[in-house]
């Protein structure tokens, strides 16, 4: 989180009245590299007259978070922001919220809550971050700067949100992925619709997966390798021509696909999408073996990292980008 | 430098696949200022020399296509440079030039692959496959591929028999398979004579060729010092080579003859060193490079005996100032760490009058190795003061994966200098560093 804290602050009877509270800010963002915290203006005289009533470690600390938070502006800024002020209470007009002393502490207290459907999502997260950011995510986890909570499936996680957004402080705190349930490139599911449009309306970062469902960024190497350790026997026999058969669909097919209980499942659902006519028309026999999905086990998959290699050939490589990037800067 | 030409187009980007650690298709998008960061061993300076390596592969009369001989491939063998992950022996290029009005060639791709022999020796790799796109000849648009004819073997001369297909205005044409001479990557057109559509298509390709052989100059990051003194002779080396050799004779000869190179190195060197460069007779014939205060005209002092950082600097700043006078249709120059031995506070300036170069209305085209966040922060700092378009200039992040290939992200920026991303923790090191021996002290003081 980006910190800006307005200098009159500094010398504020606010400041007088918790003069531990102001330390404790600096002390969070030393601890927790994911915020941020600068003064503006940046050559304000209250900002000496405040270090000045510090000890010489203190100053020396303090000059370092200001300059550590001024480089990083340069290149990787927080997305979300809080003004420090000398006000009483929150106030939450304009795009900026402008918080007192001690509400700043105790949101910057907070971990970045990643709201997420299952625990499956979970192993995803953890098994498709790029290389980019890898060490970013890992370390970010480790120390609970980000914390991966489950809301159930897409109606609970729409509860879920409404919940959560009732306090405005918990919105700044917050980061929601969840699938998109489309059966067809670009058309999410109208539950997918409204929990985007809750996010919108309430300025949540968030990520809407644009195929399907987390099952459909299971690059096809991946899915071989877990049905090898899986059912190492019935392989050859049960499974490849299934994977034989998956490997023909297009790239919007795949995306598209139920994974969990293939075309039968949709069928007895809501009813298979038209992306597939051309393919039951033309390859029956193929299709034939796409009539059961891979077990709703599938998600499994990502219990184990799969390699960048896989991930750039299966196209998904540039939207992870963007998710770890609005995550990663949403902290 | 070669006379720029009318209808040769600069080059906007290449290539590589399956090429040292780049297993799958990497592109570098050429503006005129393109920056490659990255830790060590990630592959830069192997997606850089791709450029010197291509360039001195254009009409070498021997026989294998890239020309091992290049000093940008360090000695490598053809599997040296054939990405260790995958078993083929093949590498894929392709160049795409500047698109147009009256533009002649769009694109040219090949794959160089290495066979081995009746008795499983190594044969030199051969050209397998090459197309050559979107060639503008009598009002149509023509493309060519060819692809060695498999019934064929390669033959010791070079030459060897290709399908050939034209494609005329969309339309295809299959067209006799027909024995083929590459001089290097340059497939020669001597004897197609009875086609004059391919003889023609060849012939822009050899010409547009030629043009990236002559211009694309590179600087690697082991400099040496300039000669103390040097016999001039008449004439300075068309180029610099790697290690920046012939930056005084270059010098020379345009103070000799007038020109304005020596004025823009020196200005550098004024405003950011507060010494002039000049060209000193130091014997009859004999010259040196030497700098002198601003304020004492009197001394002057042997680059060679000034600090390290100014020698080093020299040949890149030359580069720079002869890419500036040549503009779009001329060089293209690739340089590794031109910042070396420089004081960090002279990474901005150095970053600077790159930014000038790319700002000039037909900029040349620079492609820059550097680790520096000094050079990084000119770059940003231009373009926040509107020194730089920030359409201009582009990063590309290269990183090597766990299974040891690499990749590249491009990063661009907007008009505040904020990049589009940012690998976490680059440039952030020293910081980090910081915080950890702060917290130690805390823990060490009982705080």
């Amino acid at each position: 989180m980006r910190v800006i804290i307005e200098a009159p602050l500094l010398v504020s009877a606010q400041q007088a009245r918790y003069p531990l509270a102001l330390l404790e800010l600096f002390n969070l963002c030393l601890d927790q590299d994911c915020h941020t915290l600068e003064v503006e203006p940046l050559d304000a005289p209250e900002l000496k007259r405040w270090t000045d009533t510090l000890t010489p470690a203190q100053q020396k600390e303090i000059e370092f978070i200001l300059d550590a938070s001024a480089e990083r502006q340069l290149r990787d800024p927080p997305a979300s922001v809080v003004r420090v002020a000398d006000v009483e209470e929150a106030r939450w007009e304009g795009t900026v919220p402008r918080l007192p002393l001690r509400g700043a502490v105790a949101l910057l207290r907070k971990p970045l809550r990643v709201l997420i459907e299952g625990v499956h999502d979970e192993h995803f997260l953890h098994a498709i971050v790029p290389h980019f950011y890898r060490a970013r995510f890992e370390d970010w986890s480790k120390r609970e700067m980000l914390k991966l909570e489950h809301r159930g499936g897409l109606q609970n996680l729409g509860h879920a949100l409404e919940q959560e957004c009732q306090a405005r402080e918990r919105r700044l705190r917050l980061f929601v992925m969840f699938d998109s349930d489309a059966r067809k490139r670009g058309e999410p599911h109208s539950e997918s619709r409204k929990v985007a449009r809750f996010c919108k309306r309430n300025a949540l970062a968030h990520h809407q997966l644009e195929r399907r469902a987390i099952d459909n960024y299971i690059p096809e190497p991946a899915i071989e390798r877990w049905l090898k350790q899986k059912h190492p026997r019935e392989f050859d026999g049960r499974w490849l021509p299934r994977l034989q058969a998956f490997r023909l669909l297009s790239d919007e097919q795949r995306h598209h696909y139920n994974m969990k209980k293939g075309f039968r499942g949709d069928r007895e659902g809501a009813g298979l999408a038209d992306i597939f006519d051309r393919f039951l028309s033309t390859k029956p026999g193929q299709a034939a073996h796409l009539e059961e999905g891979f077990s709703p086990a599938v998600a499994e998959t990502f219990l184990e990292r799969i390699p960048d290699a896989w991930l750039a050939q299966d196209g998904q490589a540039p939207e992870l980008m963007e998710l770890f990037e609005k995550l990663l800067r949403a902290a | 430098m070669s006379a720029s030409c009318a209808r040769l187009m600069a080059l906007s980007s290449f290539t590589v696949a399956n090429y040292r650690s780049f297993l799958r298709p990497t592109t570098i998008e050429l503006r005129p200022l393109t920056l490659l960061f990255g830790y060590n061993n990630s592959g830069k300076s192997a997606l850089l020399r791709a450029l010197p390596l291509l360039a001195d592969s254009v009409g070498t009369p021997r026989g294998a296509p890239l020309n091992l001989d290049s000093a940008a491939v360090r000695g490598a063998s053809f599997r040296d440079l054939c990405c260790q992950l995958s078993p083929r022996r093949q590498i894929d290029f392709t160049l795409r030039w500047d698109q147009a009005e009256g533009a002649d060639l769009h694109r040219y791709q090949l794959s160089i692959l290495e066979l081995p022999g009746p008795q499983a020796e190594v044969l030199p790799p051969a050209v397998s496959e090459f197309s050559i796109e979107e060639v503008e000849v009598l009002n149509s648009t023509l493309a060519l591929q060819g692809t060695w004819h498999p019934k064929q073997e390669f033959q010791t001369s070079g030459q060897a028999t290709y399908d050939l297909f034209t494609s005329i205005d969309g339309k295809q044409e299959n067209v006799e398979p027909s024995p083929l001479e590459f001089r290097g990557i340059q497939p020669g057109s001597s004897i197609l004579g009875e086609r004059i559509d391919v003889w023609h298509i060849l012939r822009i390709l050899g010409s547009q060729l030629e043009h990236l052989r002559d211009n694309v100059h590179w600087l690697g990051a082991i400099r040496r010092v300039p000669h103390r003194s040097k016999e001039f002779r008449g004439s300075a080396p068309p180029k610099l080579l790697e290690d920046g050799t012939g930056a005084l004779e270059v010098l020379v000869q345009d103070k000799l003859r007038g020109g304005t190179l020596l004025t823009t190195v020196s200005a550098w060197f004024e405003k950011h060193t507060r010494q002039r460069l000049d060209v000193t007779e130091v014997a009859p014939r004999y010259y040196a490079l030497t700098l002198g205060p601003l304020a004492s005209p009197g001394i002057r002092v042997n680059v060679i005996d000034t600090g390290e950082g100014m020698a080093q600097v020299l040949p890149v700043l030359v580069l720079g100032a002869q890419a500036r006078q040549e503009g779009a249709h001329g060089s293209l120059i690739a340089l590794e760490q031109p910042e070396l031995h420089l004081h960090p506070a002279l990474h901005e300036p150095l970053a600077a009058f790159f930014c000038e170069n790319a700002m000039q209305p037909h900029p040349p085209r620079a492609l820059i190795e550097t680790h520096s966040e000094n050079f990084l922060q000119g770059i940003q700092l231009a373009i926040v003061q509107g020194r730089l378009d920030p359409e201009r200039v582009g990063v590309y992040w290269v990183q090597q994966l766990d299974d040891g290939s690499s990749t590249v992200e491009l990063i661009t920026f907007d008009d505040k200098g904020q990049p589009s991303l940012w690998p976490p923790g680059v440039f952030a090191e020293d910081t980090e560093l910081a915080r950890r021996i702060l917290k130690e002290r805390r823990a060490k003081e009982g705080r």
